[in-house]
């Protein structure tokens, strides 16, 4: 495919502004689904009128009188066929065994079970489909008859195995989480990820993504029964029964002695992270590791791979050069001009980073003012309270009443 | 559509929207924030869903939704200096999905720009981050660099058509890799 000079530059100078500019794609969900609320309420009441009641009242009417008369119409075509079978029978396909052998037509007489099927549980279809999408349920499928993967609701997977009944099965986890149990005696299995992937050589697992500004940022590895291998650009581990670990994106925070503090992208409170404990019960933090922690510094962006054992432990970290990700929800608060102004799409952009960052600084210094002031009516309002005289005129009118009728 | 669709809708497709629409054309961040709102709730009213839910054939379908109204929006402004037609922007989509998506979702393409950026020459990454990084304009740029403004402009669009060339290589790299584990 040709691909534009133009249009190349495009795209590169996009992406450029998103990586180095910061200009990362804001979270519209909720304002995009408070518009359609609106809207579909506005699409309601104008169809309710009388006229379409009186409508709709007129249809269940019609359906009331017609469709009885529509369905028995075909149960004397059987009895016309059939003239022993009463129409009951005729009805039902699953007639006792005695009844459907009296029948004349071939495929009836063949043996009936005579007691009803039980409920068949829901089997997962065998998927060759290359995106596994669930939508706001669980989702399950099986994969190369060993390997049962179950989706949390909005998670996106991609089959990298055409074959469905491959021995080798391997998923590329988009967004989401996955619980997989697995056969590891009947194939391999593995799920990959941009921040890792987990290799399986025991059963049942769970793999967990988190996302943050359109990026997955978090990624977590539980293990239910099993071993599995987890490996990542910047570490690897080996995670057992009941142990819990995985990678992640963030913000160095702080660094201690023997410990590194860090809040992932997407979570609002920092986590100390420890080095391994290496030689037992005399032993000591991994020196080299500490060692390495003492490299970063506050402010500085890490992607790291950590397990839980006794507490989070760093295994591997590299410091990544990338602009600070803000905090969740921080992106929310919309900037530029509004929806009502007039858009000036001849502008460049860059010459706005001025205008939008003084009225950032204009906005904050309006909230502090606000702040104080309300502190201010607060302190007053107190003093108010202090200077009024105790309510005492009611008690003392009370009991003079009370001595009256004494 | 109902509203659980159309939130499972967003919450896939909103990063994806916003970034097709900020590389169509030159606009700014709440222009093209209103515009992903317009595509999703035109999404909502339409009666002529796709015949599949799979997210490639909606996503597709979702971006020819914001072109026309991104063709809209551009006619709508008056004086506006973005000069475009439907040709130019069937060409932009044709870029967008064989070269960013790439049968994906374009994460692959991003994680090879932030490798090729760390390949970068000193000199050109210097000119990227006064450029995207302090929003420095050309005529300030080309003054700290002791160079021409015309000769920022060329530095900077070379630098941008190399770490294309550099993505695309990593990209190709990567998918015969992968073939060839497989």
């Amino acid at each position: 495919m040709e691909v534009h000079d133009d249009d190349q530059d495009r795209l590169m100078d996009m992406l450029l502004r998103e990586e180095l500019g910061g200009q990362r794609p804001p979270q519209l969900a909720e304002r995009i689904l408070q518009r359609a609320k609106q809207e579909r309420a506005s699409w309601w009441r104008p169809r309710m009128t009388p006229a379409w009641v009186a409508a709709l009242v007129a249809a269940a009417m019609v359906a009331f009188v017609v469709v009885p008369r529509l369905l028995p119409s075909k149960a004397p075509q059987n009895v016309a066929e059939n003239p022993k079978q009463p129409p009951k029978q005729a009805k039902a396909p699953e007639n006792p065994p005695e009844e459907t052998e009296e029948q004349e037509e071939p495929e009836l007489k063949t043996p009936v079970a005579p007691t009803p099927a039980p409920p068949v549980p829901p089997v997962a279809p065998k998927i060759a489909e290359k995106i596994i999408r669930s939508e706001d349920k669980e989702r399950v499928v099986e994969l190369g008859d060993f390997c049962r993967v179950t989706l949390a609701p909005f998670t996106t997977v991609e089959n990298k195995v055409e074959a469905a009944d491959s021995k080798e099965q391997h998923i590329l986890l988009k967004e989401g989480s996955v619980a997989c149990e697995v056969d590891s005696k009947k194939g391999k299995f593995k799920v990959e990820h941009a921040l890792g992937t987990v290799f399986v050589r025991g059963t049942k697992f769970r793999v967990n993504t988190v996302k943050h500004e359109g990026h997955v940022r978090r990624l977590t590895v539980g293990v239910k029964e099993g071993v599995v291998f987890f490996d990542a650009p910047w570490g690897e581990m080996e995670l057992e029964k009941g142990q819990e670990g995985g990678t992640l994106l963030g913000l160095v925070t702080s660094v201690g002695k023997d410990f590194i503090e860090v809040r992932a992208d997407g979570e609002h409170d920092a986590r100390k992270y420890s080095p391994r404990w290496v030689g037992g019960m005399d032993g000591k933090f991994d020196r080299q590791m500490i060692e390495r922690l003492h490299d970063y510094k506050p402010g500085m962006r890490v992607r790291m791979i950590w397990k839980f054992d006794e507490r989070d432990r760093v295994l591997g970290i590299e410091g990544i050069d990338e602009k600070p990700a803000k905090r969740e929800g921080d992106g929310a608060k919309r900037e530029g001009p509004r929806r009502d102004e007039k858009p000036d799409a001849h502008k460049d952009p860059h010459k706005d980073a001025d205008a939008e960052k003084r009225k950032k600084e204009e906005i904050q210094r309006r909230e502090r003012e606000a702040a104080a002031k309300r502190e201010a009516l607060k302190r007053e309002g107190d003093a108010v309270k202090r200077d009024q005289p105790r309510r005492e005129e009611p008690v003392k009118e009370r009991e003079k009443m009370d001595g009256e009728r004494r | 559509m109902t509203n659980e669709v159309l939130e499972a809708l967003v919450r896939t497709h909103e990063a994806e929207l916003y970034r097709y629409v900020r590389y169509l054309g030159p606009i700014s961040s709440a222009e093209a924030e209103d515009l992903v709102q317009e595509t999703f709730l035109a999404a909502y009213r339409s009666t002529s869903l796709p015949a599949s839910s799979e997210p490639r054939l909606m996503a597709a379908w979702l971006r020819g939704i914001a072109r026309n109204l991104f063709l809209g929006h551009c006619r709508k402004v008056r004086n506006n200096p973005i000069r475009t037609d439907s040709a130019s922007l069937e060409r932009a989509e044709a870029t967008w999905a064989g070269e960013f998506l790439r049968e994906g979702d374009g994460f692959d393409y991003v994680e090879a720009l932030r490798k090729c950026l760390e390949k970068v020459a000193s000199k050109q990454r210097r000119m990227l981050d006064l450029y995207y990084k302090e929003g420095k304009s050309r005529a300030e740029m080309a003054a700290l660099c002791a160079m021409s403004e015309d000769g920022v402009k060329s530095l900077m669009r070379r630098t941008r058509a190399a770490l294309a060339e550099c993505i695309r290589k990593r990209v190709a790299r990567e998918v015969v890799g992968s073939g060839s584990r497989q």
